[in-house]
């Protein structure tokens, strides 16, 4: 590595000499063999070509899912232009809006007036959010408890943007799914962005979990799954859980109240990449 | 090519699959790659890692390596880039009260001129890492890595203005940090 004649003429780099701090610095463990033990199998033109069949596939996987949502939402707000019967206006239609309403709450009705039902729907709305903690926390420890760290330094500004978040994601959602379901090839996708839009508020109770959870124990575990967390999920997954036996927009909304501060957290984190720290966050 | 025909030899048969060939280059870099990572990341256990996936990341783009240039500039320009990507990615830092002591610089000097010396190398390092990272870039590579303007013209693909610009900067605000850090006194004239 050759360099231009600046050595007598650079102040600078001769304190930096003086200070020692050119000096290499010699690594803890034997790099080389480390990274051989990483080292794919095959070839680096195969591993390139394989690596670039990936990136190929993701990208098409993505224009895939463009498209499946562009087209039907795009024929559904056709129709809806055009005042063409829908789906689900030709089944109200059908069924006469009256009789459906009251078929689609006795239907309701009747299964969650049966005692056995709504306590198992209890169980595993209970179990489910258990599950949706301990996961989103054991795959991304470090981003949770930073988005965890944003919320106890900053828990009203988590919560305003939570609830603009939330707001925003249903206003999008809802008007998504009004043209998704103007068409019968939007119905299926309206049900995986229904579920899709759900994600960011399972994520949100997760934070809130484990926020929650430092609160209670005045424990921080920046990489831990422990009993504590999992303590802290099954009291947080309680309300929930007990909303479904009154009724099932109970369930949604106290679940969305809860997700609120996580979401919230999990913005002002940047997705749990950099936090916004305030005084007493530590140990 | 031609002075570094060993590495020639070595480069042909890792692109064939030969880990051995791929195993010597490593050698002979991992060093420069590592102590770059360090001192563009600031850490070194994260260094280590990084040294690893630059490694793996020059394995893969191996076969698309043009042998007119010089290996060491390839590798570096891989480097540079994955420690910038990196830091872009990263951008947060654990910050306990723990770190936050050790990285507080020490009123007292101990006697012992090796203690003095350790104490400014971190300050040097503590002051190198307030630099943005692109300035980190530049610097690095030309006080720590000793590269030619030209050289890092190629590792970073910027222009020479813009590096002889970015080094300017980079050493008027080392120069102010190393000040605040009480390791540099006098004024350092910023011309070069």
């Amino acid at each position: 590595m050759s360099s231009d004649d600046y050595h007598h003429t650079d102040p600078l780099r001769d304190m930096l000499l003086r200070s020692g701090a050119l000096k290499r610095r010699e690594p803890t463990i034997d790099l080389v063999a480390s990274t051989m033990r990483r080292l794919p199998q095959a070839p680096p033109r195969v591993v390139a070509q394989r690596a670039a069949a990936r990136r190929l596939l993701s990208r098409a996987v993505a224009i895939l899912a463009l498209v499946l949502l562009i087209v039907p939402a795009t024929l559904g707000a056709l129709n809806l232009m055009r005042g063409v019967e829908t789906p689900m206006g030709a089944l109200a239609s059908a069924a006469g809006q009256a009789n459906m309403r009251a078929a689609i709450l006795a239907a309701t009705g009747q299964r969650f007036d049966d005692s056995l039902i709504r306590g198992l729907v209890a169980v595993l709305v209970w179990l489910m959010q258990m599950a949706v903690i301990v996961l989103t926390v054991g795959f991304w420890p470090r981003r949770s408890a930073v988005a965890g760290m944003t919320l106890r330094a900053a828990p009203l500004r988590a919560l305003g943007t939570g609830v603009l978040a939330l707001g925003a994601l249903g206003i999008v959602s809802a008007l998504l799914l009004a043209l998704l379901t103007a068409t019968v090839i939007g119905l299926p996708i309206a049900v995986g962005v229904a579920l899709l839009a759900h994600v960011p508020v399972a994520l949100g109770i997760a934070i809130t979990a484990r926020t929650l959870g430092w609160h209670l124990f005045g424990h921080y575990t920046p990489h831990n799954v422990d009993g504590r967390l999992a303590a802290t999920a099954a009291v947080l997954a309680l309300p929930a859980a007990l909303g479904t036996l009154v009724s099932l927009p109970a369930a949604l909304l106290t679940l969305y109240l809860l997700a609120v501060p996580g979401i919230g957290a999990l913005i002002l984190s940047q997705g749990g990449m950099q936090p916004v720290v305030g005084l007493g966050i530590r140990g | 090519m031609v002075e570094h025909s060993d590495e020639y030899v070595l480069i042909t048969r890792s692109i064939d699959g030969d880990h051995a060939a791929f195993a010597q280059l490593m050698e002979r870099y991992a060093g420069a790659v590592f102590n770059l990572a360090y001192r563009m990341l600031g850490d070194a256990h994260e260094a280590e890692d990084a040294t690893q996936e630059i490694f793996l990341r020059a394995y893969t783009n191996l076969a698309r390596f043009d042998q007119e240039r010089k290996f060491s500039t390839w590798l570096l320009s891989i480097a540079s880039n994955y420690c910038i990507d990196r830091l872009r990615r990263r951008r947060l830092r654990w910050l306990t009260l723990d770190d936050t002591v050790l990285t507080m610089p020490s009123p007292a000097k101990g006697p012992d001129r090796a203690a003095i010396e350790r104490e400014e190398r971190d300050a040097v390092q503590r002051a190198l890492l307030r630099l943005p990272p692109a300035y980190r870039q530049i610097a690095v590579l030309r006080y720590w890595h000793d590269l030619s303007y030209e050289e890092i013209c190629l590792v970073t693909r910027l222009p020479e203005s813009t590096i002889k610009t970015r080094l300017h900067r980079a050493r008027r605000m080392l120069a102010d940090a190393l000040r605040a850090e009480g390791v540099m006194q006098e004024e350092i004239p910023l011309q070069e």
